[in-house]
C-alpha cells in the first residue's frame, strides 16, 4: 500500500487497521500509511485514541489469585486420577527424573497421618508440630463428619437432603448395606476420644490414606462451610430415618461423581430447589432402559439363589464342623436321633456362624471353592467379586449381594425397617424368608411367578408402561394383577407344590414372546425321582430339618452320597418337549 | 521473505514450558507441579473472564490442568506450550458456558448487586446515551463497568480479547488457539474492540464528567 492509493473509507476496514496498528500487527508499509493519516487527520487521531483508552480500561478488570492450596489440590486430584486410571508402570516409568505420581499421592496422604501417629505416640514431639496437632485434634473431634465428607460436601442442608430422599431418585439399598461412604463403620458411635484414637491407629494403611485424604478435603473448606457440614451431620443424626438419609446422600454423591463434568458444574451452580428438578431430569436421562432394570433384578435374585445353593453344598461337605459350631443343631439331632442334617439347615447354620464370627472360617472358605461358585454367578457379580482381594473380601462382596437381592423383595415399609438392622439381623430375616412356606396368592406370589406373569400375561403395551416404573412398583402392580388372575394362580400353586425351591427361572409355559430362549422347568414336568425310583414327595426319610419346628416339612430326598443331589441331577436332565403355546388371556384390571 | 515454522526441537530448546511438558509426558510429577505454579493465576483469570464466574474459576482451572495431564501422552512440541494450554482452556470455558447457558445462568438481572445496583447493563446503555446525570465513578464501579463490557462480548470475541490483552499473544498464535486464520482474528478483534469502545467511551470522554449510574 502506498500514498498514491486512496485512503480506506470503509469504516470496518478502517477499524481493523487501527486495531492492528495498536496491536503491532501491520506490515511496515501499512504502518507508515496509517501514521501519515494520523498526522494529517485529527478526527482519525481521536478515533485511534478512543480505541486505545477503551483497551487500557481493561486493566481495571478484577484479577483473581489462586488460593493457597490450589497447586496442592490440583496435583493431588491429578495423582488420584492417575492412580485410578493408569495400568501398572512399565519399565520406562520406573526410570523417572522426578517424583512418580504414586509417591506424590502417598506423600500428600501419609504426611497427615504420619504426624498423627507420631504425636499420638510420643508427647515430646508435640513441640514445633502445632499444625499437625491441630489437624489431629480436628480428626478426633470431627471423625464422623470427616469420614463422610465426600458425601456431605455435596449436600447443602438437611432440607435439600430430605427433598432428595423424598424424590426417590436414588436406589439406596446398596448404599445402606455398604454404610454409605463411611470408611469406618459406626464412626459416629465412637464417642470417646480414646476409642476414636484406638480405631484410627488400628486402621490398615489403605484406610489411613483414605482418611487422611478426607481430613485434608475437610480442612481445605472455609470455616463456615465446615460448620455447615457439622450441622448437617447433627441434623441427620437427629432424624428417625437417619440411615435412609445417609444412604441417599451417599447414593447422590456416587451418582454425581459419575455425571459428566460439565453437567456437574451446571448442577452445582443451581439453587437447591432448581437443582432437585435438574437432578431429576439428569437422572431420568441416565436411567438404564426398563428391560435392563428388570433383567438386573432378575439377575440379582438368581445370583442370590446360586450363592445359597452353593452354600448348602459347601456346608454339606463340612457337615461335621458346621454341626459342631451350632449347639441348636446338635441338640436337634440328639432329640430326633437323626444322623444327617438337610442341606438347607446346614447352609443357614454356616451362614449364621460366618456372620457371627465376622469371617468365613471354620470351616475355612478356600479360594478354589470360591472360584467354583464365582464361575456360576452372573458376569456382573463375577467382576465385583474378582475385583476384591482376599477370600474374606470376596466373601464380603457376596454377602452384600445377598442382602441387596433380598432387599429387592421387600416393600417400602419393610425396607425402611430393614435398613436400620444390623447385618446379622438382616441375614436372619433373609434366612427366615427362605424357610417360609411359599406365599399363596393371598399374600402375593413369589418372584418367579411374578416374572412369569409379567412375561406371559401382559400385552406389549402393558409391559412397556410397567417397565417405566421403579422395580418395586412393578412388583407391587404385578402382585395386584395376579390376585385377580384365578387361572394363573391355580397353575402357580400347582407348580409350587411340585417345585418348591428357589433357584431356577420361572416355569416354561409357552414360547418366549420377548427375549431369548426360555429356561426353567415347564409346568407339566413330572416330579423328579430318586435313584431308587421313589418320588421325592415320599417323606419317609430321617433327615432333620431346621424348619421342622415350624411345621415346614422338608421335601429334600436323602442323599445317597456326598455327591450330587437329585436336584443337581435334575438340573442336567434334558427338558421334555414343550407344551403347546398357551393362549394369551386378556388382562384383568 | 517468509519465516519458516520453528521445528519441534526449536520449541523444546527455546520454550522452557515445552521442556517441562515433555517431562510431564515422561511421568514427572514435579514438572507438572511446576507448570501448575507458573500458569495457575493466568488460567484462573482467563476462566474467570471467559465464563464471568469467579466462583467457578478455580474448579474450571483444575479441569484444564487435569486435561493437560490426560493429554500428555499425545503432546508433541510442535507449538508453544501456551498455545496448547489455552486451546484446552478455551474448550473448558466453552463447555462450561454452554452448560450454564442451558440453565440460563447468564442472567444479568440475577447478578448480585454491586456498586452499580440492579440491571447494571441497562444503566450502562443509558449512560452511553447521555440520558443520566453525571457523577464521578469510584474504582469498584469502574471495575464492574469494564467487567460488564467484557461480558457483553460474544464468546469468541472475549477469548480473542483475553489472549491479546492479557497474554500478549500475536494474531498468529491466537488464530492457532482458536483454530482460525490470522485475518479472521484481525476482524474479530476489530469488532470486539469497537464494541468495547462504544460501551466504555462515555467513561473516558475528555472534558466531560462520566455519567452517573
Amino acid at each position: 500500500m502506498n500514498s498514491s492509493q486512496p485512503p480506506i473509507s470503509d469504516p470496518d476496514k478502517l477499524s481493523e487497521q487501527i486495531v492492528a496498528y495498536l496491536d503491532g500487527e501491520l506490515s511496515a508499509g501499512e504502518r507508515r500509511e496509517l501514521e501519515e493519516r494520523l498526522a494529517r487527520d485529527p478526527k482519525f487521531r481521536e478515533q485511534l485514541n478512543s480505541y486505545r483508552r477503551a483497551w487500557d480500561l481493561l486493566d481495571e478488570l478484577p484479577t483473581t489469585t489462586a488460593g493457597e492450596r490450589f497447586v496442592a489440590s490440583t496435583v493431588e486430584m491429578v495423582a488420584v486420577n492417575a492412580a485410578r486410571t493408569e495400568t501398572p508402570s512399565s519399565p520406562r516409568d520406573l526410570i523417572l527424573r522426578g517424583r512418580p505420581w504414586n509417591i506424590v499421592l502417598l506423600g500428600l496422604g501419609m504426611s497427615l497421618l504420619l504426624g498423627y501417629v507420631v504425636v499420638a505416640a510420643t508427647a515430646s514431639l508435640l513441640a514445633g508440630t502445632e499444625t499437625t496437632t491441630a489437624a489431629n485434634e480436628q480428626l478426633l473431634v470431627d471423625l464422623p463428619v470427616i469420614d463422610r465428607v465426600e458425601t456431605y460436601q455435596h449436600i447443602d442442608d438437611i432440607d435439600f437432603l430430605r427433598r432428595l430422599a423424598d424424590s426417590g431418585l436414588f436406589d439406596t439399598s446398596a448404599e445402606s448395606l455398604m454404610g454409605g461412604s463411611s470408611a469406618i463403620a459406626g464412626s459416629d458411635l465412637l464417642l470417646a476420644e480414646s476409642e476414636r484414637r484406638t480405631v484410627i491407629e488400628s486402621l490398615p494403611d489403605d484406610a489411613k490414606r483414605v482418611l487422611a485424604r478426607k481430613r485434608q478435603l475437610f480442612g481445605e473448606k472455609p470455616a463456615e462451610r465446615q460448620q455447615q457440614i457439622r450441622e448437617l451431620h447433627r441434623a441427620i443424626e437427629a432424624q428417625d430415618d437417619a440411615g435412609i438419609l445417609l444412604a441417599t446422600a451417599a447414593a447422590y454423591a456416587r451418582w454425581l461423581g459419575e455425571v459428566e463434568w460439565e453437567r456437574r458444574v451446571e448442577l452445582m451452580s443451581l439453587p437447591a430447589g432448581d437443582r432437585i428438578t435438574a437432578i431429576h431430569d439428569a437422572h431420568n436421562q441416565a436411567r438404564p432402559a426398563a428391560p435392563q432394570r428388570l433383567t438386573d433384578m432378575h439377575r440379582q435374585l438368581e445370583d442370590m439363589h446360586t450363592i445359597m445353593r452353593w452354600l448348602g453344598r459347601f456346608a454339606s461337605e463340612h457337615e461335621q464342623q458346621v454341626v459342631k459350631n451350632d449347639l441348636r443343631l446338635r441338640r436337634r439331632l440328639e432329640k430326633t436321633d437323626s444322623e444327617r442334617v438337610d442341606r438347607r439347615a446346614l447352609s443357614h447354620s454356616l451362614l449364621r456362624y460366618w456372620i457371627r464370627t465376622g469371617k468365613p472360617k471354620n470351616p475355612d472358605l478356600d479360594q478354589m471353592s470360591l472360584d467354583k461358585l464365582v464361575r456360576s454367578l452372573s458376569s456382573e457379580l463375577q467382576k465385583q467379586v474378582q475385583a476384591a482381594g482376599t477370600v474374606s473380601e470376596q466373601w464380603s462382596v457376596l454377602l452384600a449381594a445377598l442382602q441387596s437381592a433380598h432387599s429387592l423383595t421387600l416393600s417400602s415399609e419393610q425396607l425402611r425397617e430393614w435398613r436400620n438392622l444390623s447385618v446379622a439381623k438382616r441375614m436372619e430375616e433373609m434366612l427366615q424368608a427362605e424357610r417360609r412356606p411359599p406365599k399363596r396368592y393371598s399374600s402375593g406370589g413369589n418372584k418367579r411367578e411374578l416374572w412369569r406373569y409379567f412375561d406371559q400375561r401382559l400385552t406389549d403395551e402393558e409391559r412397556a408402561e410397567m417397565e417405566k416404573l421403579p422395580p418395586k412398583e412393578i412388583l407391587r402392580q404385578l402382585r395386584r394383577r395376579m390376585q385377580n388372575d384365578e387361572k394363573f394362580k391355580q397353575e402357580a400353586d400347582e407348580s409350587r407344590d411340585r417345585f418348591d425351591r428357589p433357584g431356577k427361572d420361572f416355569p416354561d409355559a409357552g414360547p418366549d414372546r420377548r427375549r431369548g430362549p426360555r429356561r426353567g422347568p415347564p409346568f407339566n414336568r413330572p416330579p423328579p425321582r430318586r435313584r431308587g425310583g421313589e418320588s421325592i414327595d415320599d417323606n419317609s426319610n430321617k433327615q432333620v430339618s431346621a424348619d421342622d419346628e415350624e411345621g415346614y416339612a422338608s421335601r429334600r430326598p436323602p442323599r445317597p452320597d456326598r455327591g450330587e443331589s437329585p436336584s443337581d441331577k435334575r438340573d442336567r436332565r434334558p427338558p421334555p418337549s414343550k407344551s403347546a403355546p398357551r393362549e394369551r388371556k386378556p388382562s384383568k384390571d | 521473505m517468509a519465516l519458516r515454522e520453528p521445528s519441534a526441537l526449536e520449541h523444546e530448546t527455546h520454550d522452557p514450558d515445552v521442556r517441562l511438558m515433555l517431562q510431564v509426558r515422561d511421568g514427572d510429577a514435579m514438572a507438572f507441579e511446576s507448570l501448575v505454579v507458573r500458569y495457575q493465576n493466568r488460567v484462573i483469570n482467563l476462566m474467570r473472564h471467559l465464563t464471568g464466574r469467579s466462583d467457578l474459576a478455580e474448579d474450571l482451572s483444575q479441569e484444564v490442568f487435569l486435561r493437560v495431564y490426560r493429554a500428555r501422552e499425545n503432546y508433541k512440541p510442535g507449538a508453544k506450550f501456551t498455545t496448547w494450554l489455552f486451546t484446552i482452556a478455551g474448550n473448558v470455558a466453552s463447555n462450561a458456558r454452554r452448560s450454564m447457558a442451558r440453565r440460563r445462568e447468564v442472567n444479568l438481572e440475577g447478578r448480585e448487586s454491586g456498586p452499580l445496583g440492579g440491571s447494571p447493563l441497562e444503566q450502562l446503555v443509558l449512560a452511553a446515551s447521555g440520558q443520566m446525570p453525571a457523577r464521578q465513578l469510584d474504582k469498584s464501579e469502574m471495575r464492574q463497568i469494564v467487567q460488564l463490557a467484557i461480558e457483553a462480548l460474544n464468546e469468541r470475541q472475549r477469548m480473542a480479547v483475553m489472549l491479546s490483552k492479557f497474554e500478549g499473544m500475536c494474531y498468529e498464535d491466537i488464530a492457532e488457539v482458536m483454530e482460525t486464520s490470522p485475518q479472521a482474528i484481525k476482524s474479530l478483534l476489530s469488532r470486539a474492540r469497537a464494541a468495547l469502545r462504544e460501551v466504555l467511551q462515555p467513561y473516558f470522554r475528555e472534558g466531560a464528567r462520566p455519567p452517573a449510574l
